[in-house]
């Protein structure tokens, strides 16, 4: 069975995902263990593809037993085992997450449905990930829109339903954008596979029509991964979305688009394109990357909604991993992966931690953060080192990344972009200051006639009152993942920088 | 004539396309904007499917005798997926249509939109 | 000649459905848009794709805007006239299309990349290999018979989000949060009586014998045509999707003349939700067995002692799993999009 993992971390959660409402039938609350079970299994799967993948390099399987191109072929190298393994391990702190968090969000006769959905969005989002046939890459990403629409629709508030249906129709365009330019790479090369399309691919690169084929699979991934400006879909889906669905899909759905981004640019054509193509696509995408990186940290100041600012600094966050993509070099592109892997765990976390609140207090303005830092000090503390990630501070894991594009950018010549990481780094710092200023420093609403500003602990304590532990452990575990790969950076670092000298070969 | 039929698909697909994004992107109605989605993804269908079409052949249903030109089935294999794509895709947003109008009385974006403004 | 008129014919009916207010008529000329493409493709020799769209693009999805629309306000209220960010991006698309499209290979030429790479192998070998004479069938059942897999997972995500979204949302409509605008609220309840009525009445104008005859008459051989074209997939044109769909419209039209009540007295709700996971099951079942008997995933030819035989039992078996999952799918939308609120009372 061991060779055929491949497939089988695909197909367990697809499988469990169609048996879903039969075994919620029986039992109400077995779609849940069932939703946690295979995605614990997917997680454990990868960890296993991974260990392999250190020792053989790149492991392929043949769907069928059909030798490819003729057959879709799965394959896996140092690249997408790390994107895989970010996936799962979100889909999995999730549905532990979730638990309670969607019994308090969702009605109950929609719960066995709801977690059917779930698997079957992260069956796509991983089938996406794993697979070597560029069409298969379509199917997979239809599968996870769908399934993403409708739970961004089941939000409690009826914008959700707004939210959902202007991603629809976003989502839809992209995803055709991406059909058209894998017809035209068809048309040109005459097949499917990716590494066969690799291969036959360096003749036409001088064409207008492998020109026009990456144009449109990059616009159609950039409306996925919400790139400035076709980011509009995302703010109000994360920000009306149930609390994990916002977590879960911050933390991977944009990073998987992305991902693919990086498979297209990189190894279906190569750097040789960029030089001969007759119009720098990589100086447009950084163009946009740095226009999302300021705009998305000025609208995230903006926004009095702490969803929506989450939110908003996810489009910034986009533009860190698009601009380490157009550096085109393995420094940046490691930043870029890193940022893959950071990204996904501090908005991980801070999305978790509004979760709680929600799940406590019901309320998600910055305002109503007051005082919470008293009530939940745990939960808040995961807060704080996710902000500080964010920010960049030195010793958490959003350092990093962010170094390794500075140095990215100077390497290459283009010192400018170094003030562009500094200047959204401190409007990073100032709108979530403002909310660490409202956790901790400003009392609750309740108590204000106590005493105003700051530090006034020794009159009356606040009953403290965590969240459920099954919300808290998750939360508090991505959270400390951020300062654990901060400090023991060079783990992932390894295994990013090696995808990236494949990748540039 | 075999000249003109060389491009000729190329242009009704980019003019399908066209008409399918500016109806998705122009009309205020949803129902309208997913009929132009609608147009827009059958358009690329029909990209693929006109490249499946050889001069000459038959259809990909394999005959005794030899020698025999087929057209090219891969592309119609492909198809026949993106069709239930599309179909599975119009079916959702539907749903989302008919839950908008219970509770925004309107499928008109521009009310939407407005009532969204006041929400906040 | 035909050839240059159909697509042109098209490119009115495209133009028509976008322009005209009136939300019905849109509708039937997107109808006639997706029987024309049909018959385009029909044209073009690729059958199954277009007996698919025949029967998707324009049956279950005229039934699902009109089931849509018997709901909600008929006309199109845009007021602008033109929308220029639209025209701009619309037109700037098209033109980095047709950029592209200039030095891609012609159309019908034998010798294109794509009839001259990977194909040939999948026309000479496809019959040693799988038994198969539909070529189409072969590559979808067997050589990418896991996007075909993929593609029964997309129609059964459809089914499972559309139950997700409006099952038994009802009661709880007036749960969701925000705030409610009195005019749209108010207006509501009238408004959705008289449309009831009008969906009451399109769906059973009048108690005619005839018509309850004829159809219950046909059902059984629709039923029939619907297993044969399942099963005929391997022969030629068909297979599960178009199968399934025949499938499931016999018992939509059923609920459609003799109301939905007496539909699901016939085919359950329990019935058909099993049936949506079912297919996939079968799907993915079959893929899994063929991992117990030493194949790789998807691998029929180990499913029997004879390669063949086993090919021939794999497909057939994921054609039926296909089938149960596309039709139950499809009764599954038509009956949460038309199902009248107080049914679930």
């Amino acid at each position: 069975m061991i060779k055929h993992l491949p497939v089988l971390v695909i197909v367990i959660p697809m499988l469990a995902a169609v048996a879903t409402p039969i075994l919620g039938r029986i039992n109400r609350e077995l779609s849940w263990v069932v939703a946690a079970i295979s995605t614990f299994i997917c997680f454990i799967i990868s960890l296993s593809l991974l260990q392999t993948v250190m020792v053989e390099g790149r492991i392929t399987y043949w769907l069928g037993g059909w030798e490819p191109p003729w057959g879709i072929e799965y394959v896996i190298d140092y690249l997408n085992i790390f994107v895989l393994i970010i996936v799962t391990f979100m889909a999995f702190m999730g549905v532990m997450f979730g638990k309670k968090s969607i019994e308090s969000e969702i009605s109950e006769n929609r719960i066995t449905f709801f977690y059917a959905v779930y698997l079957l969005f992260v069956t796509g989002l991983m089938g996406m990930v794993v697979t070597g046939d560029i069409f298969n890459i379509y199917v997979f990403l239809e599968i996870t829109s769908i399934a993403g629409y409708a739970l961004i629709a089941v939000g409690k508030n009826r914008q959700a339903l707004w939210a959902s249906f202007k991603y629809l129709i976003m989502g839809s365009i992209g995803a055709t954008f991406f059909l058209i330019g894998i017809g035209y790479l068809y048309l040109i090369t005459g097949t499917l596979n990716i590494a066969d399309i690799a291969a036959r691919l360096p003749e036409l690169y001088q064409t207008k029509a492998a020109f026009t084929a990456l144009v449109f699979i990059a616009v159609g991934l950039s409306l996925k991964i919400a790139l400035f400006p076709l980011h509009t879909w995302l703010p109000n889906s994360y920000a009306f979305a149930p609390s994990m669905i916002s977590a879960v899909m911050a933390a991977t759905a944009t990073k998987v688009g992305a991902y693919v981004l990086i498979r297209v640019m990189f190894t279906v054509f190569t750097l040789e394109f960029f030089n001969v193509s007759p119009f720098n696509i990589a100086s447009a995408l950084m163009f946009f990357a740095v226009i999302a990186i300021l705009a998305g940290s000025i609208l995230a100041v903006a926004q009095t909604d702490i969803k929506k600012m989450l939110a908003y600094s996810s489009v910034g966050q986009i533009g860190y991993i698009a601009l380490g993509i157009s550096l085109m070099s393995v420094t940046g592109l490691t930043g870029s992966l890193m940022h893959l892997l950071n990204h996904a765990l501090m908005k991980g976390a801070l999305f978790l931690v509004v979760g709680i609140v929600v799940y406590k207090a019901g309320i998600t303005t910055i305002e109503g953060m007051r005082g919470m830092g008293k009530k939940m000090p745990l939960t808040m503390a995961a807060f704080t080192i996710g902000a500080l990630s964010m920010i960049g501070v030195p010793l958490t894991v959003g350092f990093v990344s962010k170094w390794y594009l500075a140095v990215a950018s100077i390497e290459v010549g283009m010192w400018y972009l170094v003030p562009v990481i500094l200047i959204s780094s401190l409007l990073t710092a100032v709108y979530f200051w403002r909310v660490i200023d409202n956790i901790w420093f400003k009392a609750a609403e309740g108590e204000e006639g106590h005493g105003h500003g700051h530090g006034h602990d020794e009159h009356h304590e606040v009953k403290v009152a965590e969240g459920p532990f099954s919300m808290v452990a998750p939360t508090i575990t991505v959270a400390l993942l951020c300062i654990v790969f901060g400090v023991l950076a060079y783990a992932p670092v390894s295994l990013a920088e090696k995808a990236a000298v494949i990748l540039l070969r | 004539m075999i000249e003109l039929l060389a491009k000729y698909n190329y242009w009704i697909v980019i003019i399908l396309m066209t008409l399918g994004l500016y109806g998705i992107m122009a009309s205020s109605n949803l129902v309208k904007k997913i009929i132009g989605l609608n147009i827009f993804q059958t358009a690329a269908l029909l990209f693929y499917v006109s490249m499946s079409k050889i001069e000459g052949g038959t259809a990909p249903v394999l005959l005794k005798q030899a020698n025999v030109l087929y057209d090219n089935p891969l592309p119609q294999v492909l198809m026949l997926t993106a069709i239930v794509v599309g179909v599975s895709i119009t079916a959702v947003a539907l749903g989302i249509v008919m839950l908008i109008y219970r509770h925004y009385g309107t499928i008109e974006e521009d009310l939407i939109l407005e009532m969204n403004k006041h929400n906040d | 000649m035909i050839d240059i008129a159909i697509p042109l014919f098209l490119v009115a009916c495209g133009l028509g459905a976008i322009l005209v207010k009136d939300l019905m008529s849109a509708i039937m000329i997107f109808c006639v848009y997706s029987l024309a493409m049909a018959i385009e493709w029909a044209r073009l020799n690729a059958v199954d794709v277009a007996i698919t769209e025949a029967s998707v693009g324009a049956g279950i999805s005229t039934v699902l805007f009109i089931a849509v629309l018997s709901r909600v306000r008929k006309r199109d209220e845009t007021k602008r006239k033109i929308h220029l960010p639209a025209l701009v991006v619309s037109i700037g698309m098209a033109a980095i299309l047709l950029y592209g499209s200039m030095d891609l290979p012609n159309l019908r030429d034998p010798n294109i990349p794509p009839s001259a790479h990977v194909v040939p192998k999948y026309l000479a070998d496809s019959y040693e290999e799988t038994g198969v004479v539909n070529v189409v069938a072969a590559i979808l059942a067997s050589y990418r018979g896991y996007d075909t897999l993929g593609e029964t997972v997309v129609v059964a995500t459809a089914g499972l989000c559309v139950i997700l979204l409006l099952r038994q949302v009802r009661g709880a409509a007036r749960k969701r949060t925000g705030k409610k605008d009195g005019v749209a609220y108010m207006k509501k309840p009238s408004q959705f009586k008289s449309n009831q009525r009008e969906l009451e009445e399109m769906m059973h104008p009048d108690n005619d014998v005839i018509r309850r005859t004829v159809v219950k008459f046909l059902i059984p051989f629709i039923q029939l045509f619907g297993l044969y074209v399942i099963a005929h997939g391997e022969l030629g044109p068909g297979g599960g999707f178009q199968g399934g769909v025949i499938l499931g419209v016999s018992v939509i039209v059923y609920s459609l003349v003799f109301t939905l009540k007496e539909g699901e007295k016939r085919m359950s709700v329990k019935m058909s939700d099993l049936l949506v996971s079912k297919g996939a099951l079968i799907y993915g079942g079959i893929g899994v067995a063929c991992l117990f008997l030493g194949g790789n995933y998807l691998q029929y030819n180990v499913l029997f002692g004879d390669p063949k035989l086993g090919s021939h039992l794999g497909i057939l078996g994921i054609e039926i799993g296909v089938g149960i999952t596309v039709a139950a799918v499809m009764i599954t939308l038509f009956n949460e999009t038309i199902r009248r609120d107080d049914d679930n009372d």
